[in-house]
């Protein structure tokens, strides 16, 4: 059985959520107990421990650049970090902090320099915030659903931002099963939200979570139940036109990538499970001992480092692969070649 | 004692017709002594030795009958007269010294002789002093018509003036018969090295004199050193002593000196190379008159030398050898000389470059600037002897013959040095890229081991200096390694060592199966280089090595030398990357790690010195370097023990790192652990030896839980420390304080401590433990403990006593770690039944006294709420081992019963018994009173005495050991009377 090629073990609590940054050269983790982890990549080591990076559970990470970090805790924050990193050492520092809705778990979701997420008031209202510019705007998302005791308001479980000709597309996932799409246009004063369309998926558990593919027209979600599904956005439609089943119930994150052209499932079955882009499945990683909770994978690096001037150095770095990282809840964090991973 | 009178004496003594044998040999024995001590004590010598000279001249003279020891004793006197003080040549010596002596001496050790070689050997000696003298005195009594007399004159041309014409001529006859026919090797050797003193010393021989001799004395030095016989001999040949042939080419290299050089330089024969080689290079040359030297004699000494040269091989002889070729080829007439000659001398200098590669090089130089003035013959030659042994390369290295590979490489050394890189560049490049590089890859498969027989071998000494030399040495002799170290270093001069490196790493990283002999090579390159020579190469060859190392199969196979070359090339390069080996060692460490088990001793040794290497180059020490990199070495053994049925050894380099890096490394180790104890279940049937190695590593780990928690237990005992005695502590504290106040009649500005109270006191009261739930206000126990210990648990019951032993101490230590802790009594509910049940089983011996240790140990943890379990679970077993037990026990049932009766004191102790049980307890140890275990015994009943002392009493009483009480007066209790206590046990119990 395929193995992977090195394992971090530096969290002491479940790890929560993985994202590589600066074209793979770090690593960065968030764990259950609020501990931040930058990882150099190159010496497999850690560069930065920020062990009260929260002061509860670490949900999920992001970055805007190479140098900006960005993670969202269960203590209802939002927490914008700057990254000085130098080849042996490094530190975090708190640029922004803003209020969030972490409650319900609903990760925030970013593109280029727009941040997205639930607000903390009020059920359905999100806003999207500029991390250059500093400007906020609230919207709302809310959307009731009608079951058997009445209609009640459906509970946005995850958001998934990105760039569309220009616009920003928003889908969110709701407790319902329901999935929306929407456009952001964004004025100096406020944003406009246009929905797009909806559609009921067929998961049969709240869904988890949303990835959406480079050109924003797939959109690829994943549950409680074994299911993971893709649906096409089709002008003012969405329309289901993959799904795959999981041998066991539950995936935490899907993603999806471009370079190799998978889309990767966290399972709560403990392993990874790959498929292409039309939901064909490629392959089962399984190494952890608990429920994954986490999925990245680094862009293939091309280009030297900028900062260092060594040839050894750069040799080193231009021979890395292209890693998977896996979290679990078992605490520890496995990197594979994805490309070995992948060979049939 | 005076020597005139004793040279008088003797003088008497051997007086025609009236020789008094006895008295003669007295006196020559104290003329002996008398002269020696002479010396000693610094006499004057000149006349010393006149006396000494005309005693001897007489006795010999006269053709007295001496007998072989007197005539001895005479020759050594003479000898020790002669001898200087301090290595200063005896000076304005009285010529009737020279001419009594010298004529006297040379008769003597003329062949064919009747004297014993012993005589010839001393007098050879005696005459070899003689010729040291720097100048005579001569008086006016000696005749002559030239001179005016007296005068002081050098001992040369005293002999040219004073002795027969054909002195000199007799004695280098002399002497070269004794070198070449003599019986006595030591003779031979005594006379060519008085021939050389002859030839080189004050000039005694001229080229004039020389000339006349020299066709026979070069043939007759020739023939001693190639071991041939005159061709009239009808003996076979005397087979000299390397040391006989070596003086023999001095001698030849000093009578070519004196023939062919026009001035005499001081040349001693005990000047080593290097100074012939300065000489040659500095000194001012002399013209050599070679046009007047006929050409038929310098052909014959062409061929003579040519014959020589074969003399290379023989060890004794080379340093010699060379010496008298370079003499040749860098005197100043090798640009005159017949080109045979100068050829020979280049060929003779290319065949010796093996042993003196750099002295060779140098004279060949030197020959080649002194030719170049005129001509550039020597480098054409030079040329001409390269090309062939290119050419023919392959057949010379690949051949099985070590000593023809060793002269090929050398002599191609040699030449591409003397040529340069200009010239040797067109010559040597074509044929190093088409064929050189590959053939000289197939040499050294020649010269490598190719299986890994020998560096499997185990040695007795376990650390091994250099493991590729220990390996190569038994492959390759130190000659063919110098050889081949020069010859790369040729290469890498000629083509840069950054080309050469270049060359080498394509090599690497095609196909070819030369990966070794590359490595190799590789590896001299740049151990030869300047660091940023090898900068643009380095870092590929060192990522092939770690590469190599991460993917290295178990190092008993065939890949061991390749291994071993890899390691040399990383210890090698690792200088060169400095501190960059950061990005290395998460794939270099472990498997270097491993190396270090390995069953090669070589590998061993060479492992360890890559990790001193490191371990320098980030300026710690190896045990602060595998410290600060234990997490690369944890992920190393995950990946092998995910793979462990290929690799066993893994738990060994675990263990060894917990035990190094100690609670630091706890952190990285739970998913170690959970693959382990995966592994001791899957294997527990399968893998005897595995399951011990991974139930070691667990209970390493275990122990080092328990240290830690100690640790913090007593971290946290310092920081509330508990007052064993408050009412001492207040008293002298408030005793302290009136002290202080009287003596210095200061105001009390502290106030006096207070006397503590009652309630400050039962804090300290002993707190009956509580015999219901767990202590939920417990801290939680280490998880991994608990983990280890549910799990290890069911080795109890294993076939294997080592593995019940490891899992009786890993329960042991998992109890320790989890004391004080909540999960400290489920612990011990789970693993008691399987604890308790080793006593019933017929386990070895050993592992029920383990047992009863760890028992103890659980007892004492427990306290009152393993009431019930010793009840019910423990004594059934107690019991019954000690009511089986015979009263004269073996050495085993022995030490068991000790064992059973302490751990019941330290039961008795801890756990509250029921009142039947400590009964039934006091009645049935009794028994063992007046046995080995006597003392055992009556600690328990010490312990009993405290708590169940009444029962104690009543057992004693009915043994009849309490006064006053008659044994009869008491029921039967079920102990025999015949149980005989030791006198006052009642005492000793305190009853």
């Amino acid at each position: 059985m395929i193995q992977p090629d090195f394992v971090f073990r530096g969290h002491q609590a479940a790890v929560n959520c993985v994202h590589f940054l600066a074209n793979g050269r770090y690593l960065v983790s968030g764990d259950q107990d609020g501990l931040l982890i930058v990882w150099n990549m190159l010496l497999k080591r850690q560069l930065v421990k920020q062990s009260t990076a929260h002061t509860s559970a670490i949900l999920a990470i992001s970055s805007v650049d190479s140098s900006t970090i960005i993670t969202q805790g269960r203590d209802n924050k939002l927490n914008i970090w700057t990254l000085e990193a130098h080849e042996f050492s490094g530190s975090l520092n708190l640029t922004q902090s803003l209020d969030i809705e972490s409650l319900n778990f609903c990760r925030f979701s970013i593109s280029e320099h727009w941040i997205c997420g639930l607000v903390a008031d009020e059920l359905g209202n999100m806003f999207i915030y500029n991390v250059h510019t500093r400007e906020r705007h609230a919207f709302s998302v809310e959307h009731k659903s009608v079951s058997r005791s009445g209609a009640h308001n459906d509970q946005p479980m995850c958001v998934c931002i990105c760039a569309n000709d220009g616009l920003l597309q928003l889908t969110v996932g709701y407790e319902s099963n329901k999935l929306r799409c929407f456009y952001l246009q964004v004025s100096n004063a406020s944003v406009k939200v246009t929905a797009v369309c909806s559609v009921q998926t067929p998961h049969t558990e709240p869904l988890l979570s949303i990835s959406v593919n480079q050109d924003a027209q797939n959109i690829y979600t994943c549950a409680a139940d074994n299911s993971v599904c893709c649906f096409k956005l089709d002008g003012t439609a969405l329309v289901k036109t993959a799904a795959a089943e999981l041998s066991h119930p539950g995936g935490s994150l899907i993603q999806c990538f471009q370079t190799p052209q998978v889309v990767a499932v966290a399972g709560w079955d403990y392993a990874v499970h790959l498929y292409d882009h039309g939901l064909q499945h490629l392959k089962d990683v399984r190494f952890h001992r608990a429920a994954l909770t986490a999925v990245d994978v680094s862009s293939k690096c091309t280009e030297p480092l900028p900062d260092i001037t060594d040839d050894l150095v750069q040799q080193r770095w231009k021979m890395q692969p292209q890693w998977m990282a896996v979290a679990s809840r078992d605490s520890r964090i496995s990197l594979w070649n994805v490309n070995a991973v992948l060979q049939p | 004692m005076d020597i005139v009178p004793l040279v008088s004496k003797i003088s008497s003594c051997v007086e025609p017709g009236s020789v008094d044998r006895n008295l003669l040999h007295q006196h020559l024995t104290h003329l002996a002594l008398a002269v020696r001590h002479a010396k000693a004590t610094n006499v004057e010598s000149t006349s010393l030795l006149t006396h000494i000279t005309l005693v001897a001249a007489r006795l010999i003279s006269k053709r007295v009958e001496l007998s072989d020891r007197e005539r001895e004793l005479v020759l050594e006197t003479v000898c020790e007269a002669l001898t200087p003080k301090a290595h200063r040549p005896l000076d304005n010596v009285h010529a009737v010294v020279v001419d009594h002596i010298g004529r006297i001496l040379v008769p003597l050790f003329i062949t064919p002789s009747t004297l014993p070689e012993a005589t010839r050997m001393l007098a050879i000696g005696a005459w070899r002093q003689l010729v040291k003298i720097a100048s005579v005195y001569v008086p006016e009594k000696h005749s002559t018509q030239s001179r005016q007399l007296p005068c002081t004159v050098s001992l040369r041309e005293y002999i040219k003036e004073f002795m027969p014409p054909d002195y000199m001529s007799l004695a280098v006859c002399a002497l070269l018969d004794n070198a070449e026919m003599a019986d006595d090797q030591r003779l031979r050797v005594r006379a060519l090295e008085t021939l050389s003193d002859l030839f080189q010393k004050n000039g005694l021989i001229d080229r004039t004199q020389m000339s006349s001799m020299f066709p026979g004395t070069v043939s007759a030095l020739t023939r001693i050193s190639l071991a041939q016989m005159p061709a009239n001999s009808q003996n076979a040949p005397k087979k000299p002593i390397s040391a006989v042939r070596s003086q023999a080419l001095h001698a030849l290299e000093a009578a070519i000196l004196v023939m062919y050089s026009g001035s005499h330089t001081s040349l001693d024969k005990v000047h080593v190379a290097e100074e012939w080689a300065q000489q040659a290079r500095n000194g001012p040359t002399s013209i050599v008159d070679v046009d007047s030297a006929p050409t038929n004699e310098l052909d014959k000494l062409q061929q003579i030398l040519w014959r020589l040269a074969s003399l290379r091989h023989n060890s004794g002889t080379t340093s010699a050898l060379f010496s008298l070729f370079a003499r040749v080829s860098s005197i100043e007439c090798a640009s005159r000389m017949p080109e045979g000659c100068v050829q020979v001398a280049i060929e003779a200098c290319l065949a010796m470059s093996g042993s003196h590669p750099d002295l060779a090089s140098s004279y060949l130089l030197d020959l080649k600037l002194r030719c170049a003035q005129n001509d550039d013959s020597v480098g054409a030659r030079v040329e001409a002897v390269l090309e062939p042994l290119l050419t023919q390369f392959e057949r010379f290295v690949t051949n099985g013959e070590s000593r023809q590979r060793t002269d090929v490489l050398c002599v191609i050394s040699a030449c591409v040095k003397v040529l340069g890189q200009h010239r040797a560049l067109p010559l040597v490049s074509p044929w190093w890229r088409s064929r050189g590089l590959s053939a000289l890859l197939t040499s050294l498969s020649v010269s490598l081991p190719g299986t890994s027989l020998l560096i499997s071998e185990k040695q007795e000494h376990t650390v091994l200096p250099d493991g590729v030399s220990y390996v190569l040495e038994n492959y390759r002799t130190s000659e063919l390694s110098h050889a081949l170290d020069l010859f790369v270093q040729s290469m890498a001069d000629l083509f840069t060592p950054r080309e050469l490196g270049a060359q080498l790493l394509s090599l690497l990283f095609d196909s070819s199966d030369k990966h070794v002999e590359v490595l190799w090579m590789l590896r001299k390159v740049a151990g030869q280089a300047a660091h940023e020579d090898m900068s643009s190469i380095c870092p590929s060859a060192f990522q092939y090595c770690v590469d190599f190392c991460g993917t290295a199969p178990d190092p008993d196979t065939s890949h061991a030398v390749h291994e071993l070359m890899v390691l040399d090339v990383i210890s090698t390069l690792v200088p060169m990357i400095g501190s960059n080996v950061a990005y290395y060692m998460d794939t270099l460490l472990f498997p270097l790690l491993q190396t270090t088990t390995s069953s090669s001793p070589a590998l061993q040794a060479q492992a360890h010195r890559v990790l001193e290497i490191l371990a320098q180059q980030t300026l710690t020490s190896v045990s602060q370097m595998l410290h600060d990199n234990v997490d690369y070495i944890v992920e190393g053994c995950s990946q092998q023990i995910r793979a462990v049925t290929l690799h066993p050894r893994v738990f060994n380099i675990l263990c060894g790192a917990v035990l190094l890096v100690g609670r630091d490394i706890l952190v990285y180790m739970d998913d170690v652990v959970e693959d382990t104890l995966d592994v001791c279940e899957r294997l527990a049937y399968e893998d005897e030896e595995v399951v011990l190695g991974a139930l070691q590593f667990l209970e390493i780990v275990t122990r080092t839980v328990a240290d830690e928690s100690k640790m913090i237990e007593s971290t946290k005992g310092q920081a509330e420390v508990v007052d064993p005695d408050p009412i001492a502590t207040a008293v002298k504290a408030m005793d302290d304080a009136v002290a202080s106040r009287m003596l210095d009649d200061l105001v009390l500005t502290d106030p006096i401590p207070e006397l503590p109270t009652s309630t400050d006191f039962e804090s300290t009261d002993d707190v009956e433990p509580s015999d219901t739930e767990p202590d939920d206000t417990a801290p939680e126990g280490n998880p991994l403990a608990i983990k280890i210990c549910l799990s290890v648990q069911s080795f109890l019951y294993a076939d294997s006593s080592a593995h019940q032993l490891l899992a009786l101490k890993t329960v042991h230590n998992s109890t320790n770690a989890l004391q004080s802790t909540r999960d400290l009594l489920p612990l011990l509910n789970e693993v008691w039944p399987s604890l308790v049940n080793r006593l019933s089983q017929r386990d070895a011996h050993y592992v029920t006294l383990a047992a009863c240790d760890v028992i103890e140990r659980v007892c004492t943890l427990g306290s009152s709420w393993m009431r019930k379990r010793v009840k019910d679970d423990l004594w059934p077993h107690f019991e019954r081992i000690l009511q089986t037990s015979s009263l004269r026990m073996q050495r085993s049932e022995c030490t068991l019963i000790k064992r059973v009766l302490c751990t019941m004191g330290k039961v008795v102790e801890c756990v509250p018994l029921d009142e039947g049980m400590a009964w039934t307890v006091c009645v049935l140890v009794v028994r063992f009173f007046g046995t080995e275990v006597e003392p055992e015994l009556v600690e328990l009943l010490q312990q009993m005495t405290v708590l169940y002392g009444d029962k104690v009493w009543l057992v004693l009483a009915k043994l009849g050991c309490v006064e006053d009480v008659q044994p009869d007066s008491i029921l039967d209790i079920g102990v025999s009377t015949s149980i005989k206590p030791p006198n006052g046990i009642c005492q000793m119990l305190g009853l």
